[in-house]
Formats: structure tokens, sequence, C-alpha cells
């Protein structure tokens, strides 16, 4: 019945009488001959995501700048030298969590705030809005490992991998989570999963010394890589998605 | 990515424009204001329109939306004008053949009757969705709502029409 309706209406509008005089498309097409085109160039990638900076929360950023103070007084004051990247593991996760918080905000409102003053496709909404906070994250990581180089024995290599591994991590699990649920609860689960994760890293500190080990390097590593895939399997995923919410939204 | 219109880069772009869109803009007028040369006429200001609105005009990069926009308000302009239309002319340009009394054909205007009783906005939106086969967010575009706005309008309407047609019957 309803699929129906639908067809019936597009046979309906298909009812159309054929143009009377074609010669008014060619005069037309005459005109536009004479006419210089004058066309704006498209508009890039840079412009879009400035344009999309505008809606990020304020309270987002400064959040995120208290958090690099926080760290920067704990690790250069507060620390003695050699344990400066106790931090490190701990507070990568929190970062993340920090984005994806602003991240999700677009999910438990029904894309309404993306969607409202927007005319491009909710694909490439997301998609700058991603960069936006990923680019944030990575700079408050790099801060981070800044100020732990400063302080400790650890190779800068090192340092990278344990800031790194916990942060991917974060974001993978995170995305997972928002991916499979989008209404205001996803963001309790990526806050206790991001919490659980930053505690984790807290405790092996001191639990596991082994894992920090350069033994343990390899493992590192793997975990990397595969943090690293499912993270861009899940942006994939969120992407491909959101692509088809609107079109295939039932209208009934 | 680009966001640039996929005629924004090469030479003889109107003429490109007017190739791609031209019966597309017709049908919409037609379907809109339902006088075939008068549809013609319009759909010829609609590009001659926009060909002077694209030098000024600083956000073309869909063509589409912009050119429904025209040929909307030309339309709507054009039916405020118009004389009132007698209550005897069929609705849609679709009157029932007088031999054709099949099923179909009494559905038909069974339909063209019920969309007719829908109001004014109802009516565009329905044409630019099943009439134009236009997507969501273009329609979105052309009318300057949200998305979400125009799939509870289309979800709107063709629930009035579903209870329209169930009168009919």
């Amino acid at each position: 019945m309803k699929q129906n309706l639908k067809k019936e209406l597009k046979q309906l509008y298909s009812d159309v009488p054929p143009i009377p005089d074609s010669r008014k498309m060619a005069v037309l097409m005459a005109q536009a001959r004479s006419k210089a085109p004058a066309l704006p160039r498209e508009s890039s990638l840079l412009w879009f995501i400035r344009t999309q900076i505008r809606f990020v929360n304020r309270k987002f950023l400064l959040v995120q700048f208290l958090l690099i103070c926080l760290y920067g007084f704990l690790t250069t004051a507060v620390l003695q030298d050699n344990d400066a990247f106790l931090l490190l593991v701990p507070f990568a996760p929190i970062a993340v969590l920090l984005g994806t918080g602003e991240f999700s905000r677009s999910f438990y409102c029904n894309m309404t705030e993306l969607e409202f003053p927007s005319r491009f496709s909710l694909t490439q909404i997301l998609l700058a809005r991603l960069l936006i906070t990923a680019v944030i994250d990575m700079l408050s990581l790099s801060s981070m490992l800044l100020f732990t180089a400063m302080k400790t024995y650890l190779t800068f290599g090192s340092l990278i991998l344990y800031g790194l591994v916990p942060s991917l991590l974060a974001a993978a699990g995170a995305l997972f989570l928002i991916n499979r649920s989008r209404d205001g609860d996803s963001r309790y689960y990526v806050s206790a999963y991001c919490i659980t994760l930053s505690a984790i890293g807290a405790i092996s500190l001191t639990a596991w010394p082994a894992w920090y080990n350069g033994a343990a390097t390899a493992v590192w590593l793997l975990v990397l890589a595969v943090s690293a895939m499912a993270f861009a399997a899940e942006v994939y995923k969120m992407l491909r998605d959101c692509s088809g919410w609107l079109e295939s939204a039932k209208l009934q | 990515m680009a966001y640039g219109g996929e005629f924004s880069d090469h030479a003889g772009e109107f003429e490109k424009i007017i190739a791609a869109y031209y019966e597309d803009i017709y049908k919409f007028c037609f379907r809109k204001i339902r006088d075939p040369a008068e549809a013609q006429d319009l759909t010829q200001d609609t590009f001659i329109r926009f060909m002077d609105a694209a030098g000024t005009y600083v956000d073309i990069e869909k063509p589409k939306a912009l050119l429904y926009t025209i040929a909307r308000n030309l339309c709507l302009n054009w039916l405020k004008r118009a004389r009132p239309v007698s209550l005897d002319e069929p609705e849609n340009g679709i009157a029932p053949v007088a031999d054709d009394f099949s099923d179909e054909s009494i559905r038909k205007v069974y339909l063209s009757i019920a969309v007719s009783a829908l109001p004014d906005d109802q009516q565009e939106i329905l044409i630019l969705r099943y009439g134009q086969g236009l997507k969501i967010g273009e329609i979105a575009e052309i009318l300057g709502l949200s998305r979400f706005q125009v799939m509870y309008q289309i979800r709107s309407a063709l629930d009035r029409l579903r209870k329209n047609m169930r009168k009919e019957d």
C-alpha cells in the first residue's frame, strides 16, 4: 500500500506534455554561448573545515587546554624525573574522551545541529567534524609528549608508542560504541570505556611494569596496528552509514 | 574531496546546465502551473535569470538547487497573477478519458483529486520528491528547510494523501 502510493504518485506526475517549442531552447543556448561563464570555482576543503570550526563547543577547547595545563604542571613541577611518563598512558584516553564527547553530541542531538545550517552532505560534515576533533586531540597528545620528553629517560619513539596506543584504542572503542548506540546513552558508554582504559593504564604502570620493557615493544606495535585498523574500519562504517541515513530513511 | 559543482571547471558551463536541466525545469513548471506554453516561458525565464545571477551569486556550487529555486519563485509569481481557476477545470491536467473507465484510470483521478486537496506546500514537496525525483537534501536546499523538516513534511503529506484517498474510496 505504502509503496503503491509512491508508485502511483510517480505515475501521476509522469503525465507531462512534451516541450511545445523546441526552438526556444535553441535560442536560449545561443544566448548562453554569448555569456561568459562566471560560476565561482570550487570551495576548498580548508574553507569547508573552517566553516565547521565555529560549531565546535568552546567549552571543549577550554577543557582540553586545562587538561594540557594540568598535565604540564604535574609532569614538570610535581613528578620526579623519569616518572614523568607515568601520566602519559592514563591521560591519553582522557584527551580522546573529551574529543569524542564533542563528536558524539552530534549523534544524540539527532544530527539536528549539523543538518539545520548546512547544505553539505552528512558524510562531508561528519568527516570535517571528525578531522577537527582528531587534530585537536593530536595537538593535546603532542603537547603531552613534549612535556613528558623533557623529563624522561625514554626515547621519543617509545613515548609516541605509549601515547598513541591508548589514544587509538580509546578512539576506536569510542567510535565503535557511538556507531552502535546513536542516542544519548552513547556518551555514558564512551565515558565508562575511556575511564576504564585510563584506569587500566594507570594500574598497569605499577602492577605490570613488564608491559613497559623494551621486550614488550613488539606487542605495543601489534596493538597499535590492530587499533589503527579498528579505528579506520569504524570511521568507514560511520561514513557509509550516514551517507545512507537520510535517503533510505523510512518516510511512512 | 571536491565540493565544487560538476559544472564549475568547464567551458560552456551554461550550455551544459541548460542541456542537463531544461526538461526537468519545464516539467516542474508544468506541474506547478499546468499550462505547457506558459511553463516553457517560465523555463526560459528561469535560465535567463540563472545566467544573470551566476555572475553575482557567490554560492553556486549546485546549479540544480538555484534553478529550482528560481523556477519555483517564478511559478509562484505567475500563480498569484493568474486568474482563479474554474472549479470545473481538472486539477493537475489529468482528466478521466471519456471512454476509459478502467480501475487504474479511476484511481488516478481519485489520486489527482486527493493531491489537489492537499495544502500548496505539501503538493509542492510531493512534486519535488516524486515528480522531479529530487533527493531530500536537494529539496531542503530549494525550500530553505532542514532535511528533517523535509522528511517530516513528506511523511505528513503522504499520511494526509492516504486519508484523502480513503475518503474517496
